[in-house]
This record gives C-alpha cells, sequence and structure tokens, in this order.
C-alpha cells in the first residue's frame, strides 16, 4: 500500500473558514497492482511569512497572529502596521482562544512571549506584551526590539494616564502633587483585556520596529520620527513620580510632578533598547 | 433582735462581695487590648529619610499590629487620613530606591520560605539575559528595578544562603506578609516569582 501527496499547494493564509485558501493534501491509495484510488482531501494551514524568522521561538500563536493580519501584504511597513491593529482593540486571543491580559486582577503575571503564550492564566506585564509583538514581527524576519521607558533625575517612576490633579498641591517642590490628597489616579487608558490597569510604575517597556514606537500593552497609537520619544511620553505619562516621607508618622507618600507637554520641553524619560 | 443581726450580717456580707467584684474588675490587666510597639512616637518630628530607622523596630511594629486582618493591604495609594501638608513642614526624599526592611533570622522564621521556593515559577529570562552572580542586597534590590516592570516595589525582604526573597513586587498593592513575592537566585541571578 502506497500514499502520496500533497498535489496542490495555496499561499493564502487559511483561516479554517474559506475552504479556497486551505492548503490541501490530496491523499490516494494504491493496492498491489491496482491504480490510484482518491481516497481524502485534508486541509491544513500553512504559514508563509514574509522572511525567514529571526526568532527561536516557535510557538503557533506567533504565526497564526502574524499572517492572519498581514494577509495578502508583501511590504514590511504595511504588514507591519496591519500586525499592530491585532493590539488596538485590546482584545487579543492566543490559537487556543484564550484571551491574553495585562496586569489583569492586579498581578503582574509573566514577563515576556513564550510565558504568555503558554500561561494558563494568560496574564502578563508589559515586558511579555512588547515581547509579544517583537516576536511576531521577527517571526516576519522583521527587525524589532524593546524599548526600556526609564524615569531619569529625581524620578523613580511612571504615573500613566490617567490622572486627575487637585490644585494647590500640598507635596514638595519637586513632585507636588500627593497621591491619595492632590492626584487621583481615575480610570483612564484601558490595557489588554483589562478596563484599568495599574496606573503608576517604576518603567515601562514598549516595542520599536522601523524607527517608530509601539505600545502593545495599551495598544495605543504609534508615534515615530526624530521627535518620537517626546511624542511618545506626553500621549502616554499624566507625571513622573519619587516616593517621600511623612514627617509625622514617617509614612511612604508617593509624590507627582506633572508631565510638562509643552513644546519646548525635553524628554523627561529615557529610552533604552531592551532587546 | 437576732433576725435584725443576721439581716445586717447578710446584707454587709452581700457589699463586701459587691465592693470584691468592683476592685477586681479595675485593676484587671486588659487582655484585650493588643502591645502596639510605638517606634513612631519615638521619631523626632523634622522630615527624617527613612533610612535612618532602625529597620528591626520597623518590623516588631508590623510584627504587633493590632488589626486581626492579613497585613497585606489592599490599596497602593496612601489612604485618605494623609495628614494636611502645609507648606514649609513638607515631606522630604529620602532617595531614588524604596526602603526596604530586611528581616533577621528570627523574624522571617515565621514565614515558609521553602514553600515560597516550591511554589514560586520562574519569570523566563528574555534572549539575552545573561546570567550572573547577585552578591549583595543592593544588587537585589538593583537587579529587580532593572528587570522587571513593576506597580509596587517590595518593602519587606529576606535573604539566606541561596536566595533574596521579596514581599510583594509582583502585584500592583503592597505585599508585606510574603503571600505574594519574588526570589532571585544568588549564584544565577534568575528571578522567579510566587
Amino acid at each position: 500500500m502506497s500514499l502520496a501527496g500533497p498535489k496542490t499547494v495555496l499561499s493564502q493564509f487559511y483561516d479554517k473558514k474559506d475552504d479556497a485558501k486551505a492548503f490541501k493534501l490530496d491523499w490516494e491509495i494504491k493496492v498491489g497492482n491496482s491504480d490510484w484510488l482518491k481516497i481524502a482531501t485534508t486541509k491544513h494551514t500553512v504559514y508563509v511569512v514574509l522572511k525567514d524568522p529571526i526568532t527561536s521561538l516557535r510557538q503557533e500563536s506567533l504565526a497564526e497572529l502574524g499572517c492572519r493580519n498581514a494577509d495578502n501584504e508583501t511590504a514590511e511597513a504595511s504588514a507591519r502596521s496591519k500586525m499592530y491593529g491585532e493590539f488596538t482593540d485590546l482584545v487579543v486571543k492566543r490559537l487556543d482562544g484564550k484571551q491574553m491580559t495585562y496586569w489583569l486582577n492586579n498581578q503582574m503575571g509573566c514577563i515576556d512571549t513564550a510565558d504568555l503564550l503558554s500561561r494558563t492564566d494568560g496574564n502578563g506585564n508589559c515586558q511579555s506584551w512588547s515581547g509579544l509583538f517583537r516576536d511576531i514581527l521577527r517571526f516576519q524576519g522583521i527587525q524589532a526590539d524593546r524599548i526600556k521607558v526609564s524615569p531619569q533625575g529625581k524620578d523613580t517612576g511612571v504615573a500613566v494616564k490617567a490622572w486627575i490633579f487637585t490644585e494647590p498641591p500640598h507635596g514638595p517642590a519637586n513632585h507636588p502633587y500627593i497621591i491619595g490628597l492632590d492626584a487621583t489616579d481615575v480610570q483612564g487608558v484601558p490595557g489588554q483585556g483589562n478596563p484599568n490597569p495599574p496606573g503608576s510604575f517604576n518603567g515601562h517597556w514598549i516595542t520599536e520596529s522601523g524607527g517608530t514606537y509601539f505600545d502593545p500593552s495599551y495598544g495605543a497609537p504609534v508615534v515615530s520620527g526624530a521627535n518620537k520619544g517626546k511624542l511618545y511620553e506626553d500621549s502616554a505619562f499624566a507625571g513622573f513620580m519619587e516616593i517621600y516621607v511623612s514627617p509625622d508618622d514617617l509614612r511612604e507618600v508617593g509624590c507627582i510632578r506633572q508631565n510638562d507637554t509643552s513644546a519646548q520641553s525635553p524628554a523627561e524619560v529615557n529610552y533604552f533598547d531592551a532587546n | 433582735m437576732k433576725r435584725k443581726l443576721i439581716i445586717f450580717t447578710v446584707l454587709a456580707a452581700a457589699a463586701f462581695v459587691l465592693l470584691v467584684v468592683y476592685i477586681s474588675r479595675t485593676t484587671e490587666p486588659k487582655n484585650s487590648t493588643p502591645v502596639v510597639l510605638n517606634v513612631i512616637q519615638e521619631a523626632p518630628k523634622e522630615a527624617v529619610p527613612r533610612e535612618t530607622l532602625s529597620p528591626r523596630g520597623k518590623i516588631e511594629q508590623i510584627a504587633l499590629q493590632p488589626s486581626p486582618k492579613s497585613i497585606t493591604e489592599s490599596s497602593p495609594m496612601p489612604n485618605k487620613s494623609l495628614p494636611k501638608f502645609s507648606e514649609g513642614e513638607l515631606v522630604k526624599a529620602k532617595g531614588p530606591a524604596s526602603f526596604i526592611d530586611w528581616l533577621g533570622v528570627n523574624e522571617a522564621a515565621r514565614f515558609p520560605f521553602a514553600q515560597f521556593r516550591s511554589n514560586a515559577m520562574r519569570l523566563s529570562p528574555s534572549e539575552s539575559w545573561k546570567l550572573r552572580t547577585i552578591a549583595s542586597r543592593e544588587e537585589a534590590v538593583a537587579h529587580l528595578n532593572l528587570s522587571l516592570s513593576m506597580a509596587v516595589k517590595p518593602s519587606v525582604a529576606f535573604e539566606d544562603k541561596e536566595f533574596f526573597y521579596f514581599s510583594g513586587g509582583n502585584t500592583a498593592y503592597p505585599v508585606k506578609d510574603f503571600s505574594k513575592g519574588i526570589a532571585i537566585r544568588k549564584d544565577t541571578g534568575e528571578i522567579s516569582a510566587w
């Protein structure tokens, strides 16, 4: 007995709905000296990537998220843009149907792509989300890196939008708005699968590719150009934090200075290539 | 006459008993009020960097919290009873890193660190993460701050021969009882969380 196949190859992404796009295998059987008899046709998904992958990760969801969104794209820039579109509605699902989340229930979760795609709860922090988009791009052979956004100078944290600041503030000159008194974290920018993620961090991780910053954790609009650092921080951060000590009871108190979004203000955070 | 004497005696005895009961109630110790080591009251009134406090004193205060609830707090924000700061008596910055109370061996004995280790899941390193020795507490804190995006930094920690353990750091609220936390292997710098 012999089996033979395949007979046809289609290069379009097959989402298991449109049979015309399926990669089909025609199976035939030959018994002894008889003629070949067709016995079945099976349908499969074949991921045709833009270029050779530049990541060692091989989790199928990486291929699926990239190929489904950038189906039929042949140029790097448009493919990248289409793939980021997956993140902008804040619903990103793995192949097993699990929607992945960002800091769900105030839990950090995992910090990298492989775990985000395999953890039972599908929950991760910004490191994992920036890593996921980076690795979707790398799977398509597109160069991408994570960027660590760190506070600088006397700041030790970033306050992610949205916060409400009340006047007059009561804190120290460098960080006048006392959290809980003058500064209130309100429901603002939603994150992946989480309508109200935590409002402050010791730093934040985003993705850079093709000279553009992407923030997959929030599906935020992209920024590019020579001034992209300034553009990014003004779009993302309400302010910058430091921890102080109350003179009355030596309690730690978080204080914020508002982000200076004026055009003449320099970049107020540092951007490091974190691979 | 004899009846009056008996009645008087009974009344006198009853009064004596009541007196004894009253005295005993007013002098017995109030066991229901827990002892709280109030190190804060001994602190100077002017703004003082947290580093000048005795870490041990602070930990003892935590251990004797009167609340029957978990000492894990539920909100990352200061509570609403913040004092009304006025200009001139503003708080003073204490430094770039959040203060961490390092537990002594006796203080840490109530926490099952072996169980934390067995429950911990390694936070997978990135492809470029180079393993390296983490020798000191300062290095461990710096390693944590550089390696993880955290919403609330840990404020309590413990060190044994193989690991640094941090209470919290993987939640968006303070954790002081190690119910959630992060461990760093000293020989490789690998970070795990439970």
